[in-house]
């Protein structure tokens, strides 16, 4: 990855966010011409703009312009709002070349990984499944399970039946929620196995049935396994409204939006009635 | 010989298959493991798991570690019995160990010790648990034995440390031989009347999604074999006392458990005398564990009085400490770590800055690396000690020449001592070891000296990643038990007792070796140029000089040494007597301080001028001291 002027997306501060999405350009353009290795390694450039899909553009403009083998979308997982998320997201990988890999950074919720998937993104990273593994939470279909919790105590099922990882063949439940967090490494790493397991199931599946050309229908059978009541975020709604994914029978209960999803707003919001700039987005709708 | 089964299993059995001196080697069958070869070492694990090997690494290990430990214990909550029971496969169900060959429960923690915080009574025994204190009788005990479905167990012992009062000892004793027939009589009834399948028959309890690739494990009746439990403190009469008793019961037991070691009785010959009297009165057929005993040395003498089993915090306690185990197994080992320390000497990031720094103020070192390195090392040692230790004493008859392996290792051991190891251990998170590429001991063939470096595992630790104890732990594995696969092959070879002398001996002058490199690394350290003469601490009987105390504190925290069997307290002196008598019985010790008093007194420190005023006042001061008061010994 070239080095990018990256700006936490809960930043309220727009003149620093154009500052960084030029600054990124002339950066790439440094790291390219300090690139000495262009046909061993590849150097992709990383998309920024924060939450203003005019800077997006901007920066998709300069940046495919560069014609690198890759690229990132960056300035994202830094606790901006969904709907900001995903709607950035679609942004960048709608504005990318196609034959291209596009790679969206810190992205690790499997719910994420899914939703941008779907609008086009290939690669992803996190600390997520294995620090999560570490508190002993564990990744299974259905979302989550805090192992630490009194209810998996006498629980003699493996984490996942549909899991074939080493911790799923020969542990249970139970077994885990005796041994989690006791400053006791190995239980640490039993389910730190399973989550990246879990986690590399999940992008295989995704790969299958884009191949199988079943890719929608296995999206909406993964939102009926997460969310059994139909309570489907209202922000993954809205992204698969834009990845072409109907989810009529799966996204039957009515939700609110929650203060997460407001639209310019974020986890520590402060100025709560300052939106972002036009949105393109919004625009074309 | 079989062990009869109270509940007429297909029996487990323990045949004796080799004797050297009263060493012994033999062979344990369970019913649902592979035979384990004893002596042997159990795998410490804590609620049910080691603590930093998941199973495929433990497969990693050659070696391959097939016998835990588990603690009774830790099992009496979170999860409670119940829990453990409603599983209904037993430890090797619920701790998915269903590739041991021996899952022993056991009473007592070896890395921690969790009684005595308030009194036990003779209804039940006051331990602390990770819920906090609790007091334990012999059903509640039972009931997690019960579930637990080991191979072997433990009585419930009355646990007391070795400095106990006679009566304490007494009453020890009264309530471990009682609880000792009451939990006998507990297992009986558990098994009562329920069917006992043959091993063949053995069927696997199903629960939700038990995976049918899981071996056989035991069914909810079946209750493992009792050790014995024998307690009596520091007495020997009751210590003596309860092993009769516990004798009597013989029968009933598939072998006895010696508690209360390792609770501050003398490793030397006062545990030995405790050990023998007790075992003296135990039948030789029987199966022996010991708990709280696993240092190398310790471990070699309980084996030389014939015991078979022990549990391990030894590499626990390495591993968390970041060290990885280095002591020599063999003979030619230690050859080899010898000569590949002198080889590397000079290597280190710290040795290169000091030689660049001594190279800088020193106008005659102008030679090749090799050369450099000599220097280096020569640097290292005191000139005139150098030369006390090498040339022989014109005032006595015997020659106090130490022979070049002792300097050897006195070089050996100041190179690991500056780098805060010794020649047992190596220190990772020093970091003289940022840049070594080559494993954590060099011909090891463990998995982290396969696959890794020093300098990795140095940064491991550097960066507090988990991975570090893992790598860690397993070449401590690997490195511990392969040691007592060298204890099993001298038994087998009838030449035990040799090899025990040899690992002491060499043990001891390690610790020698590291207590004079520490106690002249302490003196070295109070200049930055080795000029004139320096030389450890004052003569036998009076160490005067703030700078000799200093020295002497090092010697006798180095004598402190989990592979040393010399007692606490020795001075500088004696340990060098140690490192001679282990190359040459003939020397003393006085010839050695009169060899050096024969060329300039010992105790006479001089530093160039260009190096005092480097020196703080005080230290200064020390000097002027310790001069003054070497000149009037003098006179």
């Amino acid at each position: 990855m070239a080095l990018d002027d990256v700006v936490p997306a809960t930043m309220q501060d727009q003149a620093r966010f154009e500052e960084a999405t030029h600054r990124t350009t002339r950066w790439i353009d440094r790291c390219i011409a300090a690139h000495s290795r262009p046909h061993e390694q590849n150097l992709f450039a990383i998309i920024q703009g924060g939450l203003d899909p005019a800077l997006r553009e901007i920066s998709l403009r300069d940046l495919v312009a560069r014609n690198t083998p890759g690229y990132a979308i960056g300035g994202l997982a830094g606790g901006e709002s969904k709907d900001d998320f995903w709607r950035m997201v679609a942004i960048s990988a709608a504005g990318l070349p196609p034959g291209k890999p596009r790679y969206v950074m810190g992205i690790g919720y499997p719910l994420d990984i899914v939703v941008c998937s779907a609008l086009g993104a290939d690669m992803y990273d996190s600390v997520y499944p294995t620090r999560t593994a570490r508190f002993g939470v564990a990744l299974v279909p259905e979302g989550v399970l805090k192992l630490k919790n009194a209810e998996f105590a006498n629980d003699f099922r493996p984490i996942d039946d549909t899991c074939s990882c080493s911790t799923c063949k020969d542990y249970t439940r139970a077994y885990l929620h005796n041994v989690i967090a006791r400053n006791i490494p190995s239980a640490a790493i039993l389910v730190t196995h399973h989550n990246i397991a879990y986690t590399q199931a999940l992008t295989r599946r995704m790969r299958q049935a884009i191949k199988d050309q079943v890719f929608p229908d296995w999206v909406r059978n993964y939102l009926r396994k997460m969310f059994p009541k139909g309570d489907v975020p209202v922000w993954v709604r809205e992204a698969m409204v834009v990845a072409d994914i109907d989810l009529e029978g799966v996204a039957t209960m009515d939700v609110p939006r929650t203060h997460k999803e407001d639209r310019g707003a974020n986890e520590d919001a402060v100025f709560k009635d300052q939106k972002t700039t036009t949105s393109l987005f919004e625009s074309l709708w | 010989m079989l062990i009869t089964n109270v509940s007429q299993q297909p029996s487990p059995s323990f045949t004796l298959t080799a004797k050297s001196g009263k060493a012994r080697c033999g062979t344990l069958n369970t019913v649902f493991g592979g035979p384990v070869l004893t002596p042997a070492s159990l795998m410490y694990t804590r609620r049910g798991v080691t603590p930093n090997l998941v199973p495929d690494m433990l497969r990693r290990l050659d070696p391959n570690p097939t016998a835990f430990q588990v603690d009774v214990l830790h099992f009496l909550s979170h999860p409670s019995p119940d829990i453990i029971k409603a599983q209904g496969q037993g430890a090797r169900g619920f701790l998915s160990m269903n590739g041991a060959a021996l899952v022993l429960a056991s009473s007592r923690d070896p890395t921690l010790y969790p009684f005595g915080g308030k009194p036990s009574n003779d209804k039940a025994l006051y331990c602390t648990t990770n819920t906090g204190g609790m007091q334990v009788s012999p059903e509640m005990y039972m009931s997690v034995v019960e579930a637990l479905q080991p191979d072997l167990f433990v009585t419930m012992a009355d646990e007391i440390t070795n400095d106990a009062s006679k009566k304490k000892s007494k009453t020890s004793v009264d309530r471990t031989l009682k609880w000792l027939d009451e939990c006998l009589e507990l297992q009986t009834n558990l098994g009562h009347g329920k069917e006992q399948p043959s091993h063949e028959e053995a069927s696997v309890t199903e629960s939700a999604s038990v995976d049918q690739t899981r071996r056989s494990s035991p069914p909810c009746s079946f209750v493992g074999l009792p050790l014995a439990s024998i307690t009596g403190g520091g007495s020997v009469a009751e210590r003596e006392r309860c092993a009769r008793e516990a004798g009597k019961r013989e029968h009933k037991v598939a072998g006895f458990s010696l508690s209360g070691f390792g609770t501050g009785e003398g490793p030397g010959e006062e545990r030995q005398v405790l050990i023998s009297t007790v075992l003296s009165q135990l039948p030789e057929s029987k199966l022996r564990f010991m708990s709280g005993i696993s240092s190398p040395s310790e471990v070699l003498d309980a084996v030389a009085e014939g015991i078979d089993l022990f549990d391990c915090s030894f590499t626990t306690a390495a591993t968390s400490g970041g060290y990885a185990l280095s002591f020599p197994i063999t003979r030619q080992q230690q050859e080899e770590q010898l000569q590949q320390q002198r080889m590397d000497d000079g290597c280190g990031e710290w040795q290169a800055e000091a030689r660049i720094e001594s190279d800088h103020l020193d106008s005659s070192s102008a030679g090749t690396a090799e050369d450099d390195h000599e220097e280096g090392l020569k640097k290292q040692l005191p000139t005139s000690l150098a030369s006390a230790l090498s040339e022989p004493n014109s005032t006595s008859n015997t020659t106090t020449a130490l022979s070049a392996l002792a300097v050897q290792r006195i070089q050996a051991a100041a190179s690991e001592a500056s780098q805060g190891g010794d020649l047992s251990k190596v220190n990772l998170w020093s970091t003289t070891h940022r840049l070594d590429k080559g494993p954590l001991l060099k011909g090891c063939t463990c998995f982290t000296c396969k696959k890794h470096s020093r300098a990795y595992v140095q940064h491991l630790l550097q960066v507090h990643e988990m991975l570090a104890e893992v790598l860690l732990d397993m070449h401590n594995v690997h490195h511990y038990h392969s040691f007592m696969q060298q204890i099993r092959a001298s038994i087998q070879e009838g030449s035990f007792e040799e090899y025990r002398q040899w690992f002491k001996e060499s043990a001891a002058a390690a610790a020698a070796a590291s207590a004079c490199s520490s106690g002249m690394t302490t003196v070295l350290a109070d200049s930055k140029e080795n000029v004139g003469t320096r030389v450890m601490a004052g003569d036998n009987n009076n160490v005067s000089s703030t700078v000799a105390t200093t020295a002497t504190t090092n010697v006798q925290a180095a004598a402190i040494d989990d592979t040393a069997i010399t007692s606490p307290g020795n001075t500088a002196d004696e340990l060098l007597t140690l490192a001679i008598a282990a190359e040459r019985p003939a020397a003393s010790a006085t010839s050695l301080i009169d060899a050096g008093a024969a060329r300039q007194s010992p105790a006479v420190i001089t530093y160039s001028s260009a190096s005092t005023t480097e020196m703080s006042h005080n230290q200064q001061e020390q000097v002027q001291e310790t001069n003054k008061r070497a000149r009037l010994n003098d006179s």
